[in-house]
């Protein structure tokens, strides 16, 4: 190939390149289907007061957790599976819309996913709806609200 | 004037056919090559180690580049180590071979399957997409080495050196992009934006409780956004115009050292270590071999965006 044609050919690749990277603005969630592209949606959006689901831990193995410790709380568990709370946030999303959805195929999807981090060990949690400040949470502590969309054992 | 005239007077990108001829480029171009070979080096065993710690752990989901692993019912345990032992064979081929046309394509295997090993596990590795991508663009290097040069063979060696350079900062360009996206989309539904003066704090507050480790010093720049403000606020124009900086060589080395700087802050600040991206910014931009041989501090003004733009505009009408 001729150095004019290769360079049209590149550019043309790396316009169709950007293009498809520009056409991803979700792809940051569960790359399989979009692999080997990526949009580079990092932390654009500044987090503002809204809903979204945690998991509390209300058992695991012999422990029990009163009040439940929130998952991003619990990095030892975590840890001992080579993992990180990070990990699993969108998972715990994913879980929390399938509940509140009543998408029972998904939900049980998701628990699996969720629930090979706890085994083989005994545990019982709950996802809850919680709205709050970040910074707001960060100093106090307390979510503006909170409930519990389901609560479930394993192990 | 043609399209391709008025395209060329507003990126006024380097003329690849007068570099092709100088000598000192084509020597830097070729050591830049070797680097990055070399470097993946010391990438490679921290990543060895790194894959060793996901052989148990949960939440296993190989993707579509791990499909053979199915086909020979290779468990998590198998192909994980089959993948790194391949990983640090085909870089370690790299350092001897990369010269070659094979040698740099299983160095792309190499990556690829490694990168496809350390996205299975419902998040992506993006820190390695940029050696994914420029690995692949190297395999397409003509051979020059040897005493092989011919100018053809030249201009395509640095159009490939270039097109590296555009996806590495692409990437931030994009990321940049979507910042003032959302910029704009909340500071329309009078929610905190990215120029608010607690926007950094939000983002700190929101994403660290997710960690297993406080980094250093999140709960400084959580007290003090009057400091956290304009290293926020310039993070998004650095990241925004990245990519402008192919186009204007002379901003390459200082954009460069600006973006490792910023990933720095994010490992001490959010706790988010982007050492890959570190180490392919020093190899494609530190001895750029487009960067002038002296670049003045008043081109590098001139070459800034929008100025460069105005300048041309100026010029156009005088």
């Amino acid at each position: 190939m001729g150095y004019a044609l290769e360079k049209k050919v590149v550019v043309i690749m790396l316009i169709i390149f950007s293009l498809i990277s520009l056409s991803l603005p979700e792809s940051s969630r569960y790359m399989k289907e979009f692999y080997p592209f990526f949009g580079w949606d990092l932390f654009d959006a500044i987090p503002v007061p809204r809903d979204r689901y945690e998991l509390f831990l209300i058992s695991y193995g012999d422990s029990k957790f009163n009040p439940p410790l929130n998952y991003s709380e619990a990095s030892e568990i975590f840890k001992s599976k080579s993992g990180f709370p990070t990990q699993y946030y969108n998972l715990v999303q994913d879980f929390g819309k399938a509940i509140t959805s009543r998408n029972k195929e998904a939900e049980k999807i998701v628990r699996k996913k969720i629930e090979d981090v706890f085994y083989p060990q005994p545990f019982e949690y709950e996802i809850r709806i919680v709205n709050f400040d970040q910074l707001e949470y960060w100093k106090t502590k307390k979510y503006k609200n909170e409930t519990v969309v389901g609560v479930f054992k394993g192990g | 004037m043609s399209g391709n005239r008025i395209l060329k007077n507003i990126l006024g990108y380097p003329s690849l056919t007068l570099l092709s001829k100088d000598m000192r480029v084509m020597t830097i171009s070729q050591t830049v090559i070797s680097f990055y070979y070399y470097v993946l080096v010391y990438l490679a065993f921290d990543v060895f180690m790194q894959m060793g710690n996901q052989i148990n752990a949960a939440g296993y989901s190989p993707i579509w580049p791990l499909y053979w692993s199915n086909l020979f019912s290779a468990n998590q345990e198998m192909t994980i180590n089959l993948v790194r032992f391949f990983f640090v064979f085909t870089v370690l081929a790299g350092v001897f071979f990369h010269k070659k046309f094979w040698g740099r394509l299983i160095v792309f295997f190499g990556i690829w399957q490694m990168h496809a090993v350390l996205s299975s596990f419902y998040h992506p590795s993006h820190q390695w997409y940029p050696w994914l991508y420029t690995s692949f663009i190297f395999i397409f290097l003509p051979d020059i080495w040897n005493g092989k040069i011919s100018p053809e063979s030249n201009k395509k060696f640095l159009l490939l050196i270039w097109a590296a350079q555009f996806v590495v900062l692409l990437a931030y360009t994009l990321s940049g992009i979507w910042k003032f996206v959302a910029l704009f989309q909340q500071f329309s539904a009078g929610q905190v934006h990215g120029f608010s003066k607690d926007a950094f704090a939000y983002q700190l507050t929101d994403w660290v409780p997710r960690l297993s480790a406080k980094p250093e010093f999140a709960d400084f720049f959580i007290d003090h956004p009057e400091i956290a403000w304009p290293l926020y606020v310039g993070s998004y124009f650095l990241e925004l115009f990245a990519v402008w900086t192919v186009f204007r060589p002379s901003l390459q080395k200082i954009w460069a050292i600006s973006l490792i700087i910023f990933h720095f802050g994010t490992v001490f600040i959010m706790g988010i270590s982007f050492m890959p991206s570190v180490m392919i910014l020093i190899v494609l931009f530190l001895n750029s071999p487009f960067s002038p041989e002296k670049s003045s501090l008043k081109q590098m003004i001139c070459d800034l965006p929008a100025v460069s733009q105005f300048l041309l505009l100026l010029k156009k009408r005088g």
